[in-house]
């Protein structure tokens, strides 16, 4: 039988209060700090995924100047990562749910 | 091999009574070749100092004009200050040549002596140095990290 684990509840309320959070911090929350990137780090050289956080948050506050600013892909990540977000949230409900029908709640 | 790492220490501390003090000279982006482009996308960034210039962003834009920047122009605007970039990289405008060359600087930060090359490249001022002899004396490894990370305030190309 299978049971539901607390660690399920806890990953579909990061799951779900994650982009709550991201949604409620300011746009630029992530514009300042240090590079994280090693490329740009040790050779000054901007990779692909380089400004995408930037990008990303920007975006989903509704700043396309500055997202295609940052990173152009972010424009092809996010509704991406979006809808891979939506999949994983649905999954773990879905899991919780099985679990708690074969426990018979 | 003692005695070859010591005539090679030697050496460099000749080499460094030249100061190797980087000072970016002031230039003006009107006298950029890359001026052009900036010109295109807004004649005001012209009259605007380099530095003020690369670290524009279109929410800054939008914040000291009031207006928006545009797809469009954001875009051109991250291209232009790549050129710009690279334009300063390419010329070095101003600031004197480094004590000791890139090649050597890696090759004493891989031997561990990352920490004589910051020195000698710093004057042997800030705090830099000290820092990597500590992560090198801890390991070689964090030593040789931080040395990598900072080679670029060294060389500006």
């Amino acid at each position: 039988m299978q049971r539901t684990n607390w660690f399920d509840y806890f990953h579909l309320a990061f799951l779900i209060i994650t982009p709550i959070v991201v949604l409620l911090l300011p746009a630029d929350y992530f514009d300042t700090g240090p590079v994280l990137c090693p490329s740009k780090r040790f050779f000054d050289i901007e990779c692909l995924g380089c400004g995408m956080t930037r990008a990303v948050m920007h975006l989903v506050h509704f700043d396309f100047d500055s997202a295609i600013y940052y990173n152009k892909l972010s424009f092809i990540v996010t509704p991406v990562l979006g809808a891979y977000w939506l999949l994983w949230i649905r999954k773990v409900a879905d899991k919780i749910k099985n679990a708690r029908t074969a426990a018979g709640d | 091999m003692k005695q070859i790492i010591l005539s090679a220490l030697c050496v460099l501390f000749l080499g460094a009574s030249a100061s190797a003090e980087i000072m970016p000279k002031t230039v003006k982006m009107a006298d950029l070749s890359s001026a052009t482009d900036v010109q295109a996308i807004d004649p005001k960034f012209l009259q605007m100092g380099m530095d003020q210039f690369l670290s524009l962003t279109p929410a800054k834009y939008k914040e000291v004009t009031g207006k928006r920047l545009g797809l469009k122009n954001s875009l051109a605007l991250k291209a232009a200050q790549a050129k710009v970039k690279h334009e300063i990289k390419k010329n070095d405008f101003g600031g004197q040549d480094p004590a000791i060359s890139k090649g050597l600087y890696v090759l004493l930060a891989l031997l561990g002596f990352g920490w004589l090359a910051m020195g000698l490249l710093s004057d042997w001022e800030g705090s830099d140095w000290i820092i990597n002899l500590v992560l090198t004396i801890v390991c070689l490894l964090p030593g040789l990290i931080h040395a990598l990370v900072k080679m670029k305030d060294y060389y500006r190309n």
